[in-house]
């Protein structure tokens, strides 16, 4: 837990260090680019927290675990944060970019739709409590919910939109020291993704484990 | 640049108050779970 605590705050320093001082600065958008960095780290651990909310959400229905719908539910949690993380660097960038915090682009309302569907997920989950047939709603909420997650990135390559494509076909790639500070950005993201998860599924347990005991107080 | 600055505090500050709130529930709930075990134990003894 420790070593993890420590490998996370490294690489968040390096990832500081790649984005604002070894990554050139871009020629046309100039220091404001440097948000991308931190916005790519942030669409990365929402995409991770997604893909987790599927899988354990099917599992769940599957075997019927608490395990499972234990990790969809904190990895909705996560998702939903960084989600809303992406949505406001993106914002951020945006204002003196393209001269507007929002725009009705379809990369953004699929995105904005993204985060209604797992807030949806969030409020239908934690109402539930401990509710099976409500929990087993909320994982076939979740399983659906992933559905826009494609959409999302199908959105900016297929539909005609204004939202930047740097990787793909469309994509006009970036140079290799801003690909270095990119993927230490990744790296550093994936690590306070693992450390915030395994902290979030253990406080769930945690809760499992008082309710277990305030029962056995009752009887 | 200090547009890049501020777009980096916000950045920050939303994941502070994230993990805050994370450490709160933890303390919280470790609370909660220490005063439940001495409850049970003092009615384990009494017994």
């Amino acid at each position: 837990m420790n070593l993890l605590l420590a490998l996370t705050f490294i690489s968040m320093i390096g990832s500081l260090y790649a984005s604002f001082i070894y990554a050139p600065t871009e020629r046309i958008m100039g220091p404001i680019q440097k948000i991308f960095y931190f916005h790519m780290g942030t669409v990365w651990v929402a995409t991770i927290s997604f893909v987790i909310v599927f899988v354990a959400s099917i599992q769940y229905l599957r075997k019927e675990s608490r395990n499972w719908d234990i990790l969809a539910y904190s990895a909705a949690e996560i998702g939903v944060v960084f989600i809303t993380l992406t949505i406001v660097s993106g914002s951020i960038w945006a204002k003196p970019i393209w001269g507007t915090w929002w725009t009705w682009d379809p990369q953004l309302t699929t995105t904005f739709i993204l985060w209604i569907l797992y807030v949806v997920y969030m409020i239908l989950r934690s109402s539930a409590g401990n509710d099976v047939r409500k929990a087993k709603f909320a994982a076939v909420f979740g399983i659906i919910a992933f559905l826009d997650l494609p959409l999302v990135y199908i959105s900016a390559r297929v539909m005609r939109g204004i939202s930047p494509v740097v990787f793909g076909s469309r994509g006009g790639g970036i140079a290799s020291e801003m690909m270095v500070a990119l993927m230490v950005t990744l790296v550093a993201f994936t690590l306070l993704f693992i450390l915030i998860l395994k902290n979030r599924v253990e406080l769930e347990i945690m809760k499992d484990n008082i309710l277990r005991l305030k029962l056995m107080e009752a009887k | 640049m200090s547009y890049l600055f501020w777009s980096q505090i916000i950045f920050w500050i939303v994941l502070l108050i994230y993990i805050y709130y994370l450490i709160r529930k933890n303390h919280n709930l470790k609370n909660q779970l220490e005063s439940i075990e001495s409850s049970l134990n003092s009615n384990e003894e009494s017994q």
